[in-house]
């Protein structure tokens, strides 16, 4: 035991040395896609920009995006250097945490654009929701960890975790905050799915889910045009159909090569939310199919190799936390694109790392840091196992 | 080493197989699986699909700017012109481009303001508003105006004041023939007259510019520009002549002055043999340059008060008095044609058969007509005795021609009337034409049902309306030969290269009477003139016919619910009368029972058709002839006498029908009264001044008004002036001096001309 804490001091001291230890194809895949996200950021937000300040400064959303970018990359330095088991042991007040910070948001809650998702402190404004996430998969990996076998059963299977499920849905339910709940929905359900929950329980959830889903669009109203502005948008071009006939008037004159970068037409205020829930069409617009196949490649190769460092984790929570922050980027990711081709009816789900949106960049890069964390404790124990 | 370790690790990863399993099938769906759609949809976006997206993208991004065409211009038959766009400027402002260039805006407001004429704060409201791109300051800006702008622009280095091409119309001649011609509205589309009927021709085709732009109007880097050039629209050549209408407002104008004509007047030119509108005019017009101010001062002056009492009535006000100077009563509204229309019943009664010229009428004053309740009153109570048919259109008899309507019957009357075009509009080629309120056939055809109250009426023009065009046109045929032609006023239309792409020819739509018929109405008409109620028209060395007409408003109603005594006085005269080629149509509307003149067309409207005949006859090239006893009616220039022995200018003086006395004892011409160049009348005599002083004293004019021709005469030989003669020549007592042309107490040289409008006050109807 002695020599095993000394051996743990020993490692401690090299943790808090740079760059050692962490995944580097992980990390190089993220560093890439960050870039080409604040690249990409810049280009289809410079239009924007200039007309928000009077034609003056073409970068008003970059410099932003960028501050956020460099707190996110200390985040995730950070958390990169914090072991797995703090946040086992802190999942519970973490969680706690970001439920009453959501709580708040209905009370001292800031509206942007008739939606009351942000708080506001010293001066920094965020969306909880960000960290409501994160804390939610802490928990499920912990409870996945606790559960073990058990998860087969119904009342950790499904009662343990739908519980801890609606503890965060139910005060983003009262935010209205549609996109959240279906995000944390899916990784939800993908994360019971890997602790081992039955999944006739998860089909018949997810179809309960559907069916609240139905109900709450037909109920709230402001959503339901969405699904008509899905299937339908050319019948009313002007109002419900514009945003994404807009998306797709973009991505489809990109063309196999585009239009070139920087070169878009539909960042000139014709496509709404060019710089945050729709920039893949303004990819898609400047840098065609095959530059917009790369960047689905980087996100593809970053999520199986977010997949691999779980997999290969040094313990099962760490795998089950791991694959649950690199599903919520997927899902993210997936879904993001699938609305801006119009797969999907619009939900508001932004493109990581290249959306605008400082909690979000910021949070998850944080995330990301954890899993670099999980990769990092995982190649020193290999390397412990090598040198002994 | 690394096999062991591997193998370990595989170990490991076996305990948790379900886990890991699981994890693996996520891995494949959300890494692989997920992002097959998207990457097909994609191609199918961007591939497939490239085409009609990327058409629909740059549809999206394009905006299409019209630019306007020059309108075409309107020509009168000489080529003056009378409608043509002018190149003018819309002037506005980008506020962003203002602001990004930090300039001065309460300088340039005040610049602005002072040079456009407008409140500066307005426009400086205006360039601080960031909602808009594009602020309007004023359209429509002159090119001098234009440049100071332009200038002031260049010398400041200002960015964000812009010019931008539009055109304005512009009606050279102003009020004259502004109802015919019409105007364009704000966006250059013609709203009246030929403007409205021949928009099509005048508009051209619109070019446009073709742009990328962002949306709000942003600038884009990448932008795509295409110019398709703009059509200029055709020009139109009229069969207006700005002489002849000029000539009659002109004297429509001084018969509306004379007479204190109080709701305006409408007249006429046409060419009988093709029906080409020489000239059409409605008096209480507008200038088409400023098509939207009242030009009546009368009006204006009233809607002024109206405004301070009541904005909402006001409006009202204005949009009716707008609609009321811009409407051409000439083909858009009806009236009763009164005794004018007599020409109609009796061409048609002659033309049937149904009378001739020897047929007797008799005249007590007031008849029982069969088949009428009401007693039938000729317009003079005391009767006009006994008559054949051209005495019955010569007084304007309104009991023979009830008579003449019976022997021809109702059947027959309402087929003439209805060929001679009375129940149809006559197509002219303008905007806005109505064809007039006529008797159900059946009222005037079943006299046994109906009786003969509309038959008998309707034979002299009463009870029902026609427009003025309707008339015209029917008279015109009744002289014409006997056919019934379709007028029109634009002769030709010719595009930008000189090549003609419509020619209006004369329409004969139908021959209503026989050549013969027609030659005898003539000889009628003329008749009118020499001998009838028309006396006042007749020109000298002109043969004209025509027919008065005087009609009661019967449809207009006081505030009381009284029938208006209102009448409209008219005469359609024609000229020459032995190959008609002119007629003209002079009605004005209520003239004021002040001024103590008897309200009929003999006495009014009559002399107006005159004095328009007078002026127009010379200058359309028709020939003067004179009888010998007409001399005094003819004019002379008098030649330069100078230097001549008494006998030679006396020789040369009398082949112009001149005499003269000498005052003096030399033996050549000194001096001359009047001097060389002067017109006065044939018969006037010329001084010759033989070495003595030409007289220096200077004449008071006297006032003529009132004095027959004798009296006239001797007050001006008396004087030394000399006159000529227009209008009436007719010796007669009753004919008197209504106008003269210097007005009295004036001071002129000796031997100075003044002309003098002769009239019969007495005549009637």
């Amino acid at each position: 035991m002695a020599a095993d804490r000394n051996l743990y001091a020993k490692e401690d001291r090299r943790r808090f040395r740079p760059g050692e230890g962490v995944d580097i194809p992980f990390l190089i895949l993220l560093l890439l896609l960050l870039a080409v996200g604040l690249v990409m950021l810049f280009s289809a937000s410079s239009a924007q920009s200039m007309y928000d300040t009077g034609y003056t400064i073409s970068t008003k959303y970059l410099q932003k995006q960028a501050v956020c970018a460099g707190l996110g990359l200390l985040c995730m330095f950070f958390f990169s250097r914090i072991p797995a088991n703090f946040w086992f042991r802190y999942a519970w007040p973490i969680y706690g945490v970001s439920i009453a910070l959501l709580l708040s948001v209905l009370v001292v809650g800031q509206s942007v654009n008739g939606a009351t998702r942000w708080i506001n402190i010293a001066g920094i404004q965020f969306q909880p929701s960000e960290i409501a996430k994160f804390s939610m998969i802490v928990l499920f990996a912990r409870l996945t960890r606790k559960f073990g076998t058990d998860a087969e059963k119904f009342r950790y299977g499904v009662l343990g975790f739908g519980g801890a499920l609606m503890g965060i849905l139910v005060p983003l339910a009262l935010e209205k905050h549609l996109s959240a709940i279906l995000l944390m929905g899916a990784v939800a359900v993908v994360m019971m799915f890997v602790a081992g929950t039955r999944k006739k329980w998860l089909l018949g959830g997810a179809g309960i889910a559907a069916a609240f889903v139905l109900v709450y669009i037909s109920f709230m109203g402001y959503a339901g045009d969405r699904v008509t502005a899905w299937l339908h948008p050319e019948q009313d071009p002007g109002d419900t159909g514009y945003q994404i006939l807009q998306s797709l008037y973009a991505i489809g004159s990109g063309g196999l090569f585009g239009l070139g970068f920087g070169k878009s037409r539909q960042k000139y205020l014709y496509l709404p939310f060019q710089y945050n829930d729709y920039i893949f069409a303004i990819i898609c617009e400047e840098l065609g199919l095959f530059g917009a196949i790369l960047i689905i490649v980087l996100f593809s190769a970053l999520i199986l190799r977010g997949y691999w460092i779980a997999l290969h984790a040094s313990d099962r929570f760490s795998t089950v936390l791991a694959s649950g922050l690199i599903t919520l980027i997927a899902v993210q990711t997936v879904l993001n694109l699938g609305v801006v081709t119009n797969l999907l009816p619009s939900t508001g789900i932004a493109l990581p790392f290249f959306s605008y949106g400082g909690t979000a960049l910021a949070v998850n890069l944080g995330e990301m840091g954890v899993v670099l964390s999980i990769s990092r404790q995982r190649n020193q124990i290999k390397k412990q196992e090598v040198s002994l | 080493m690394a096999k062991r370790s591997s193998k370990k690790e595989y170990a490991r990863l076996r305990a948790d197989s379900g886990q890991h399993r699981r994890i693996l099938a996520v891995t494949v769906i959300l890494a692989i699986a997920a992002f097959v759609p998207v990457v097909l949809r994609l191609y199918h976006l961007m591939v497939s699909s490239y085409d009609e997206y990327s058409l629909l993208a740059l549809r999206n991004q394009t905006r299409t700017t019209a630019v306007t065409a020059d309108r075409g211009t309107i020509y009168d038959r000489n080529m003056n012109i009378l409608a043509a766009s002018v190149s003018v400027e819309n002037i506005y402002l980008d506020p962003h481009e203002l602001k990004q260039s930090k300039a001065d805006i309460p300088e340039i407001a005040q610049k602005l303001g002072a040079l456009l004429e407008l409140d500066p704060a307005v426009i400086e409201k205006k360039a601080k508003d960031l909602t808009k791109r594009y602020q309007l300051v004023k359209d429509r800006v002159g090119e001098d105006i234009a440049s100071q702008i332009r200038a002031y622009i260049n010398e400041n280095g200002i960015s964000g004041i812009h010019l931008e091409p539009n055109s304005q119309r512009s009606y050279p001649y102003g009020t004259l023939a502004s109802q015919v011609i019409g105007f364009t509205n704000a966006s250059n589309t013609g709203s009246e007259g030929i403007e409205a009927a021949y928009n099509s021709y005048l508009e051209g085709s619109a070019g446009k510019v073709i742009t990328t732009k962002g949306n709000n109007e942003m600038d884009m880097p990448y932008s795509y520009e295409k110019y398709v050039q703009s059509q200029k629209g055709n020009d139109l050549i009229l069969t207006l002549d700005t002489t002849v209408q000029a000539c009659l407002e002109k004297q429509m104008q001084a018969a509306i002055d004379r007479y204190d004509v109080q709701n305006g007047a409408f007249g006429m030119v046409m060419n009988v043999k093709t029906g080409e509108i020489l000239a059409m005019a409605t008096l209480g017009g507008y200038d088409p340059n400023q098509y939207l101010e009242i030009a009546d001062p009368d009006t204006a002056l009233e809607l002024e008060q109206l405004r301070l009492q009541d904005n909402e009535v006001y409006q009202r006000a204005l949009g009716e008095a707008r609609l009321k100077q811009w409407r051409n009563r000439c083909l858009s509204d009806g009236y009763e044609p009164g005794s004018t229309f007599k020409v109609l019943t009796m061409a048609a009664a002659l033309d049937s058969g149904a009378i001739t010229l020897e047929t007797s009428f008799h005249c007590s004053g007031s008849e029982h007509i069969p088949g009428r309740a009401q007693l039938l009153h000729c317009w003079r109570s005391t009767g006009h005795g006994a008559q054949k048919t051209p005495q019955a259109l010569q007084n304007s008899c309104n009991l023979a021609f009830a008579h003449i309507a019976l022997k021809l019957g109702g059947e027959r009357f309402y087929d003439y009337i209805q060929r001679f075009g009375v129940t149809e509009k006559t197509g002219i080629d303008l905007y806005g034409e109505s064809k007039g309120v006529f008797f159900d056939k059946e009222l005037v055809v079943n006299t046994d049902k109906w009786g003969t109250a509309s038959l008998t009426s309707g034979s002299f023009g009463q009870t029902f309306k026609l427009t003025p065009i309707q008339l015209v046109r029917a008279i015109a045929a009744v002289v014409n030969g006997g056919y019934l032609l379709e007028p029109y006023i634009v002769s030709e239309v010719v595009d930008g290269d000189g090549n003609t792409v419509l020619k209006q020819e004369p329409t004969v739509i139908r021959q209503v009477i026989s050549e013969e018929t027609s030659k005898t109405m003539c000889q009628l008409l003329t008749s009118v003139v020499t001998e009838g109620t028309a006396k006042n028209a007749s020109v000298a060395g002109y043969s004209i016919g025509g027919k008065t007409g005087t009609s009661e408003k019967i449809d207009i109603f006081d505030e009381n619910g009284q029938r208006v005594l209102d009448k409209i006085v008219s005469f359609v005269g024609v000229a020459p009368m032995d190959n008609p080629e002119y007629i003209v149509l002079v009605a004005l509307d209520t003239p004021s029972r002040q001024t103590g003149i008897y309200i009929s067309g003999g006495v009014m409207a009559a002399p107006t058709v005159g004095a328009v005949m007078a002026d127009i006859l010379p200058y359309l090239g028709v020939e003067q002839t004179f009888s010998q006893g007409d001399a005094a009616g003819q004019t002379v220039i008098v030649d330069d006498l100078t230097g001549m022995t008494p006998k030679e200018a006396e020789k040369l003086l009398k082949e112009k029908s001149l005499t003269s006395r000498t005052v003096g004892e030399g033996q050549t011409v000194t001096g001359q009264i009047p001097a060389p160049g002067q017109v006065i009348s044939g018969n006037s005599q010329v001084l010759l001044y033989l070495g003595e002083e030409l007289p220096t004293d200077s004449v008071t004019v006297p006032d003529f008004i009132g004095m027959n021709r004798q009296q006239a005469a001797d007050a001006a030989t008396g004087l030394g002036l000399y006159i000529l003669v227009a209008g009436n020549t007719d010796l007669s007592p009753n004919v008197t001096v209504t106008a003269q042309s210097v007005p009295p107490g004036d001071a002129v040289a000796p031997g100075t001309t003044i002309r003098l409008e002769f009239a019969d006050t007495k005549a009637a109807d």
